[in-house]
């Protein structure tokens, strides 16, 4: 990584260097062809006065020497040496321009020491025979020749500044060659270690996200390589490690269960068969004991007819605590028989089902309207009449007071049971749905009645719970899951009674 | 060859250095000059390299221009010396309009109009370069012409071409008019050189030409024109110096240049001048040969 890093950085270095050659280059030749032009521009000057310097001498001859024609040569005669001396200066770094321009110079010089000066004398002295002698035609000639020299140096300059362009050009081109390749081989480099990067870094941590990802839908089978030696080899051991342990919780929890499944099963199994098992012996000593009293109860003492009684009364008591635990374990086995079903019908029938103890206590039973559910009617009866059984029986003796109400909740429906008993110590409120567990003086009942309950309706996926305190009666609320959709219902549709 | 030799370039390449020794070493550099046409700049050559040869530092700027002008500039200063034709520098810058007899009386008088102007004239050559008027054979068989008088023969105007100055020259136009009393002649100015072909093509029927030309070593194409009245004078050459130059040089300069024009005779010059004019050969090499062959260099 490192070197790859460093062999780009020099990639970079090394085009950027190009680069900076190439402007270079090109700015030189750029200040040379301004150059070259600046030399042309200087050569056409003096190749002018030359010319200047050639018409003047010609016209002052050809005017009879009229000094007034002699005004351009005499202008072009005092300019051209510094016109000269720039253009040597401008063409001094071309040797082949200032070996010419050296000439130029010269030819002037002697065009005017050796040609304009005498001629012009010869023509203030014998005007005729200047004129004779111009006919020659040496001055034009000569000029001719000069700027035949300018030419070359003009050819000279341009030929250099077209080299200069056109290397500096062509070392454009190469820089921008290696440019262009220095990109190629920078993104096949970014490329090499994004491939690189996503081999050795990304597909690891993305193992290792998709590891998470199926431990999170719970399959905790799922591990992540972990050969690395590197930081990602520990994140990836660490993960192992991590969903290894949270398997083995699982699988102890998984256990767990199906050991207490499994045990509660048996326990079930065992109550239904020992309730079974027990009810012919109980039924042989009760068919006895009940022969007993029919026929030799006269023969009994005091004390034997109270032990009598008394073993009838176990006998009795023996009964019901048999038929109460064949109804526990039986309830919650074997599937619902779910239907809707309406709650005040499965009420009324528990109170028939109870019309003696009720008469009997006097008591007052009321109830709001209450809606149709989705449940096992029988067993729904069941949890009505066991609630009543247990309000009518933690009442005070006289007039006691049941209300059964029903309110919908998100999802269910809450039933109330409210009575004006005896009341509850809510530290005990948990420990009445525990079967046989009979509270305070009371000697009615089984104790199973509650726990019936509570069994019937975890059957059904709701819950059930008291709240109270002691003296002031007590509220038993049970749920049943609302089978309708909650878009289907509103408050405002909610059965009547709710309400008023 | 037209145009001015760049000083630097003056000589062949074996003249572009100074001696390192030889009277002439630590002189002030002397511009030796040339008139327009290829003798002249064989004559430059021969010079400049003998004074080289002993040390003087010589700028040949060749090419000058005319009599007229090229005399003009070594008064006014601009030039230090060149090689001059006796005639020619009598009549065209002495004005002189009388009839010479002999080379040393045409050379005495130059000598004179020269000194007049703080000129020396330096000792002639063996050679002269008269003016000659030359045409071709044809021409001459047409109309049976030997001498220049027999040119008032034609009975058509003559087309004579000769150097623009010729015009107005005593040992020109005036001359051949004056002295000849041709009346049928037309002047046709060309720049000396061109008068051969011109010559060849029929666009001139007479030329002015000089007597040591190349063309004229062989007679087979042209003939020259007898000049028996001595018209075009005496032409032998000398080498103008200005006299202050000639002092600061010191005498040693003026015994080199002598030395070569003892050499230079009429054939010597034709020799030299057909292989400049028409072997293409550099008056520079032929100079150069020449001088070492006679240990002048």
């Amino acid at each position: 990584m490192v070197v790859a890093s460093g062999a780009f950085a020099l990639l970079i270095a090394a085009v950027f260097v190009l680069l900076v050659f190439a402007i270079r280059g090109q700015r030189d030749s750029a200040n040379r062809a301004i150059r070259a032009q600046e030399a042309i521009s200087a050569g056409n000057k003096l190749e002018k006065l030359a010319i200047d310097l050639e018409t003047g001498v010609r016209g002052y001859v050809a005017s009879g020497a009229k000094p007034v024609f002699l005004q351009p040569y005499s202008a072009a005669r005092q300019a051209y040496p510094a016109q000269a001396r720039e253009l040597e200066s401008l063409v001094r770094d071309n040797p082949a321009a200032a070996a010419t321009a050296k000439k130029i110079t010269g030819s002037i010089n002697d065009y005017v020491d050796l040609y304009s000066i005498p001629m012009i004398s010869l023509a203030n002295d014998k005007i005729d025979v200047a004129r004779s002698v111009i006919v020659n035609g040496t001055g034009p000639q000569r000029i001719e020749a000069i700027r035949g020299q300018f030419q070359q140096l003009f050819n000279s300059e341009r030929a250099l500044a077209n080299k200069r362009t056109s290397q500096a050009s062509s070392r454009a081109n190469v820089a921008v060659g290696f440019g262009i390749g220095g990109l190629v081989i920078g993104l096949s480099a970014v490329l090499v270690l994004a491939i690189y990067l996503a081999r050795s870094v990304v597909r690891p941590v993305r193992e290792v996200a998709a590891g998470a990802e199926r431990v999170a839908h719970g399959d905790l089978s799922a591990r992540a390589p972990d050969q690395r030696s590197d930081e990602l080899g520990d994140l990836g051991r660490a993960f192992n490690t991590m969903a290894a342990s949270l398997e083995h919780s699982r699988d102890e929890v998984a256990a767990r269960t199906a050991e207490l499944e499994r045990s509660n099963a048996e326990l079930d199994q065992f109550a239904a068969v020992t309730s079974h098992d027990l009810k012919e012996p109980l039924q042989t000593v009760t068919v006895f004991a009940g022969l007993l009293d029919r026929d030799y109860r006269d023969l009994l003492d005091d004390s034997g007819k109270t032990f009598l009684d008394s073993i009838l009364a176990g006998t009795d008591r023996m009964r019901t605590l048999i038929r109460d635990l064949l109804e526990y374990s039986r309830v919650g086995h074997g599937e619902l028989r779910r239907e809707p079903v309406p709650a005040d019908e499965l009420l009324d029938r528990a109170r028939d089902n109870l019309a003696g103890r009720i008469a009997e206590k006097s008591a007052s039973l009321t109830s709001d309207p209450l809606p149709t559910v989705n449940a096992d009617a029988k067993q729904l009866c069941q949890v009505f009449q066991n609630l009543l059984s247990n309000a009518l029986k933690f009442s005070d003796d006289d007039a006691p007071e049941v209300h059964v109400s029903a309110a919908l909740f998100p999802g269910e429906w809450r039933f109330s049971v409210r009575d004006n008993g005896i009341g509850i110590d809510p530290r005990q409120a948990e420990r009445i749905f525990q079967p046989f567990a009979r509270l305070g003086a009371s000697k009615e009942g089984t104790g199973i009645g509650l726990a019936i309950c509570q069994k019937i309706v975890e059957h059904h996926g709701g819950r059930i719970w008291v709240e109270g305190r002691p003296g002031s009666g007590s509220v038993f609320h049970f749920t049943i899951p609302d089978s309708a959709s909650p878009e289907d219902r509103t408050p405002e549709t909610a059965p009547a009674g709710v309400g008023a | 060859m037209l145009a001015f030799v760049p000083v630097a370039c003056g000589g062949s390449s074996g003249t572009k250095t100074a001696a390192a020794e030889g009277p002439g070493v630590g002189k002030p550099p002397v511009t030796f000059g040339t008139k327009n046409f290829p003798e002249q700049f064989l004559l430059g050559e021969l010079y400049a390299q003998a004074l080289r040869a002993k040390g003087f530092r010589v700028n040949l700027k060749s090419d000058v221009g005319a009599t007229e002008i090229i005399y003009r500039a070594l008064t006014l200063g601009t030039l230090d010396a060149y090689p001059e034709y006796t005639g020619i520098l009598r009549t065209v810058i002495g004005d002189r309009t009388n009839h010479t007899a002999s080379p040393a009386q045409a050379y005495n008088e130059a000598r004179q109009v020269a000194a007049a102007e703080g000129v020396a004239m330096l000792n002639p050559t063996p050679f002269q370069d008269r003016d000659v008027l030359a045409v071709t054979v044809a021409f001459a068989r047409r109309y049976h012409l030997r001498t220049i008088a027999d040119l008032a023969k034609v009975p058509r105007a003559i087309r004579v071409s000769g150097a623009p100055e010729f015009r107005t020259r005593l040992e020109g136009y005036i001359g051949l008019r004056r002295v000849y009393g041709l009346h049928n002649l037309v002047f046709r100015p060309r720049r000396i050189g061109t008068q051969y072909k011109a010559l060849d093509n029929g666009t001139v029927d007479a030329a002015d030409a000089f007597s040591t030309d190349g063309q004229l070593t062989s007679t087979s194409k042209y003939v020259v024109l007898k000049d028996p009245k001595n018209m075009f004078g005496f032409e032998n050459v000398a080498p103008l110096v200005r006299q202050k130059v000639l002092d600061m040089e010191g005498t040693a300069f003026a015994a080199t240049l002598n030395a070569v024009s003892a050499t230079l005779t009429t054939a010597v010059m034709r020799q030299m001048n057909a292989s400049v004019v028409l072997q293409n050969s550099s008056p520079a090499t032929v100079a150069d040969r020449f001088l070492r062959a006679h240990h002048l260099k």
